[in-house]
């Protein structure tokens, strides 16, 4: 408003004004502009930090999905299924557990604009999509698993063995 | 004049208002740049981070899905073994049965028998036991008077003063031996010469106490009864395993089993044809979710020309696997060695028989050795033989896991009957078993000689008359020589009838159930894995090959074979070569070491003591030259065959290399993805007009992963295997190299995914060519390997 005033003045009057009348305008200005200065800066200062922060839970979510896929002991799926189970060989011999592990890992960086009482916040996430675990023998990671491993294993074997357990005195299928 | 009417050039001269503001609007573009260039730069970092995570998420996901298709490959691989253990425990009940069955059922009629006609045999070897000690009393009382009259004539005076010396002295001998004889070792009494042993039976009996105490009822019936109830208890344990195993005798397990393994080997090639899709479809799902373009590429195997690569499985069928024609050097002919049943039937290691002369020496010396001798360097089935090589190892576990439900039964039945063993000593009085001690061979004189030495003497001596000794002398000591030695007969005879005696009805508590069980079993088990191994219905690992020797192990190997085979060769035969020298030994008495003893049975046992060891000793120089002529050939052939490896074997000495190779881990279990962004993933940049809207080139991430197996390192799996030495089976035979277990073990069952340093990308690059068009359109447009290589690796 005040630049428009100026300007205003500047192309309809026809008085010359004098140097004094004029003194100060730039400092004036000066200071009216460092709000929006302060503004951008602070608003730069948020780029960074809402980048820093994506990439943050963007290397999070990777971490936590590989980390569930290779070391967690609890079950991962998390049901909300970003990434359908592939059946694979399952569809032949169903019963081992297919899970995908897709962790979310989300951040909410904040800052200022410079003015009292006048921030701004953002939410960022990103989610990884891993697939575990890999149906080994013990279950490993999730120990849990090796029940299904079990069961998956026995029921195949009792195919042929269902009625010859007791009169062949056989050893049960699982441990194998 | 206006100002506003001035020249536009006059009036900048003049007025310097709105300067600041001119700078102000460049400083706040600036501003606005900087912010566009923060913003940009992380959306840039971000978009490649989860590009990257794209890349890395769908290559483990690729690794995973391989390693689940190996981990329930083995798992059917050890599906197909139960099912084999299952035939094999089936094949070996009817043998077992049978066998029992006639065993026991031969010791009823004979029981039955007995009890109907009397147990002649064993009242007659009472009566026979009772007799031999009046014998030995009777054979005493002669002895030792012929004994005495010797002694009152070896007073005189000989020619030869130091031969009546010693004639004394083995006088003295015999009679102080004899003496030792009846009071303690047949009489039980306390030896009158402290170094002497005692009285042989338990607690200081001697035979007398023995016969006595062992004295049995006349009437054999109730241990007869009790053995018949024994064998009636057997075999009400054998009907319960008759009645348990019936409904599987009932049906045809060996089919049951056949079309078992057929089916499931029918799916692992179905789930291992179904990988390559299966794979494809968890990328493009992984594409679907990270909304990025993915690819994937192997090193070679199952790459395509266009499209992602078709990832082969790391296994294939167990006929697949190539037979190697082989040149057999003992043989002189072509053979065909089977890569799963290796080294048998016609490709079998054999040498023949060889035959080891007795050196001319020994033959010299002992007339009644055999001037050669048939050695056998064959063992059953031929040196490194494998059947079912791949699964071999489980199997042979699970059939004795299995055997055990079975074997229960066998057990019980040797239990009664070592019950029974107890139940008879009882009814017999014979107490819990005795071990006889039998008469020394030698004695030591409790006197010492003019020069201090305590000789040794036989048990009795044999005494011979002096030179110049009276025609009274002479004939005393014929006399004593006579019935010394049946004196010792008797002695020797009775000790034998008290063994017999205890022994008597071992037939009937000796245990066989439990041995005729696994004989059986191990019949069966043979049988089974071996047409297993012809069928070829299961999988084996791709890297699964018949292969040298690596030539680095070569040396060690010949070394390792010669020396088992050599050592296997002498055990098998130096038995048979020992006893026919040491019979021939005991027949010449080389070292006149019988010549003191009176009776032939004692010097003969005598004799055959104090010569096997020299006997043995020749035995394994005979054998051992001709083992270690025959050894060096059979170990070249084993050296020169290809032997089935299940990787490929390392290039260099293990330790330090351990695990699977290079080569092998990038053409059979590594698989690499390439991700790009879509245009509509791209990076969305602030200013985009000013900053570019999407970085050109486009980004580009990619990965490596592979499958590998936990117990690669373990020391009971792959951390134990070596290459220079031979590999001990369970059966005491030994092989050429490390036993399979990747594709058929519980160990084997542990394959996992990881992500890997991306050492195949120069080769996936070459070998995937939308893999390539990826890293060309991502401005990678060179492929030189080494370079690749060079930053891969750091």
């Amino acid at each position: 408003m005040i630049l428009y005033h100026y300007k205003l003045s500047r192309c309809t009057s026809n008085v010359p004004r004098s140097a004094l009348s004029r003194r100060g305008t730039a400092e004036i200005e000066m200071i009216l502009i460092c709000t929006i200065l302060i503004t951008l800066l602070m608003l730069a200062m948020g780029a960074m930090r809402i980048g820093v922060a994506r990439l943050g839970t963007t290397a999070s979510a990777s971490f936590q999905a590989f980390n569930d896929a290779t070391a967690s002991g609890n079950p991962q799926f998390t049901g909300d299924a970003a990434v359908p189970p592939i059946d694979g060989v399952d569809t032949i011999r169903p019963g081992f557990p297919n899970r995908v592990s897709d962790p979310t890992a989300s951040a909410n960086p904040a800052g200022g604009t410079g003015m009292a009482g006048v921030g701004y916040s953002a939410n960022v996430g990103f989610q990884a999509a891993a697939i575990s675990p890999t149906w080994n023998y013990s279950g490993f990671p999730v120990g849990s698993d090796q029940t299904f491993n079990s069961q998956w294993l026995t029921s195949y074997v009792d195919e042929s063995h269902a009625n010859l357990y007791v009169p062949l005195g056989l050893a049960p299928a699982w441990t194998p | 004049m206006p100002q506003s009417t001035q020249p536009f050039f006059v009036r900048r001269r003049r007025d310097r208002g709105g300067n600041v503001g001119v700078l102000l609007l460049m400083t706040i573009f600036a501003l606005v740049a900087l912010l566009a260039l923060v913003w940009n730069t992380g959306e840039v970092g971000t978009r490649r981070q989860k590009l990257q995570t794209a890349a890395d998420t769908s290559a483990h996901a690729a690794a995973s899905w391989m390693s689940r298709s190996a981990n329930v490959m083995a798992a059917q691989n050890m599906v197909i073994c139960q099912d084999g253990s299952m035939e094999v425990i089936w094949r070996a009940i009817t043998p077992t049965d049978q066998a029992v069955r006639n065993e026991l059922q031969a010791e009823q009629a004979a029981i039955n028998s007995l009890l109907a006609n009397g147990d002649a045999a064993y009242l007659a070897l009472r009566t026979q036991m009772l007799q031999q000690l009046v014998n030995v009393d009777n054979q005493y009382a002669m002895a030792n008077g012929a004994w005495a009259g010797v002694s009152g004539l070896a007073g005189q005076g000989f020619t030869d003063p130091v031969a009546g010396q010693q004639f004394q002295t083995r006088v003295r001998e015999a009679g102080l031996a004899m003496q030792w004889i009846q009071n303690t070792y047949v009489s039980g009494q306390p030896s009158t010469v402290a170094t002497w042993p005692g009285p042989p039976g338990p607690g200081g009996l001697g035979l007398r106490q023995l016969v006595a105490n062992w004295s049995p009822p006349t009437d054999t019936t109730p241990f007869l009864q009790a053995i018949l109830a024994s064998i009636q208890q057997q075999l009400a344990v054998l009907v319960q395993f008759e009645t348990v195993t019936a409904p599987g005798l009932a049906q045809n397990v060996p089919a049951i089993a056949a079309n078992h393994e057929t089916e499931v080997f029918t799916n692992e090639q179905t789930m291992a044809q179904s990988l390559a899709d299966t794979i494809n479809r968890q990328l493009q799902a992984q594409a679907d979710f990270y909304s990025v373009r993915l690819t994937l590429a192997t090193t070679g195997l199952g790459a395509s020309a266009t499209g992602p690569a078709q990832v082969q499985a790391p296994f294939v069928p167990a006929a697949d696997v190539p037979v190697i024609s082989h040149y057999d050097s003992i043989q002189g002919t072509n053979i065909a060695i089977d890569p799963i049943n290796v080294h048998t039937d016609d490709s079998a290691i054999v040498y023949g028989n060889a035959q080891a002369p007795a050196p001319p020496a020994l033959l010299a010396q002992f007339p009644g050795i055999q001037p050669t001798f048939n050695v056998n360097c064959d063992i059953f089935e031929g040196w490194g033989h494998i059947y079912a090589a791949p699964i071999q190892r489980y199997f042979n576990g699970r059939v004795w896991k299995d055997s055990a439900g079975l074997r229960v039964y066998m057990q019980q039945i040797d239990t009664l009957r070592a019950q029974l063993a107890t139940l008879l000593a009882q009814l017999r009085n014979l107490g819990p078993p005795v071990n006889v001690t039998a008469l020394p061979f030698q004695l030591q004189d409790p006197q010492a000689d003019p020069n201090g030495v305590q000789e040794t003497f036989p048990v009795l001596p044999k005494l011979t008359a002096p030179a110049g000794a009276s025609d009274q002398l002479v004939a005393a000591v014929m006399l004593y020589n006579q019935h010394g030695a049946a004196y010792t007969g008797a002695v020797r005879n009775l000790t034998g009838a008290l063994t017999s005696w205890q022994q008597f009805y071992n037939r009937y508590t000796q245990a066989f159930a439990v041995s005729t069980w696994n004989n059986n079993v191990e019949i069966a088990r043979r049988l089974v894995i071996k047409q297993l191994g012809v069928n070829k219905q299961f999988m084996v690992l791709a890297s699964y090959q018949l292969r040298a020797v690596p030539a680095w192990a070569a040396n060690g190997m010949s070394v390792s074979s010669q020396a088992a085979i050599c050592d296997r060769i002498i055990s098998d035969n130096i038995a048979s070569v020992a006893q026919n020298i040491l019979n021939a030994m005991v027949a010449v008495d080389p070292r006149n070491l019988g010549s003191g003893f009176l009776d032939p049975a004692g010097r003969n046992a005598f004799l055959s003591a104090s010569y096997s060891g020299q006997a043995s000793q020749f035995a394994f120089q005979i054998v051992q030259s001709t083992a270690t002529q025959v050894a060096p050939i059979i170990a070249a052939e084993w050296v020169s065959r290809p032997w089935p490896y299940e990787i490929t074997p390392p290039s260099q000495a293990v330790p330090p290399v351990v695990g699977m190779s290079t080569s092998d881990r990038h053409t059979y279990f590594t698989i690499l993805t390439a991700a790009r962004s879509t245009p509509g993933n791209s990076p969305k940049f602030f200013m985009g007009k000013l900053m570019g809207n999407s970085p050109t080139p486009q980004l580009l991430a990619h990965a490596q992963a592979e499958a590998f197996n936990w117990m690669e390192f373990n020391s009971a799996y792959g951390g134990s295997e070596v290459f220079d030495q031979i590999t001990g089976l369970p059966n005491q035979d030994f092989t050429g190299c490390p036993l399979p277990w990747r594709l058929s073990t519980i160990g084997g069952w542990s394959w996992n995914a990881r992500l890997a340093v991306a050492d195949a990308l120069a080769d996936a690059l070459d070998n995937n060519p939308e893999f390539q068009s990826f890293f060309t359109e991502g401005g990678v447009t060179g492929n030189d390997p080494l370079s690749l290589q060079t930053l891969a690796l750091h």
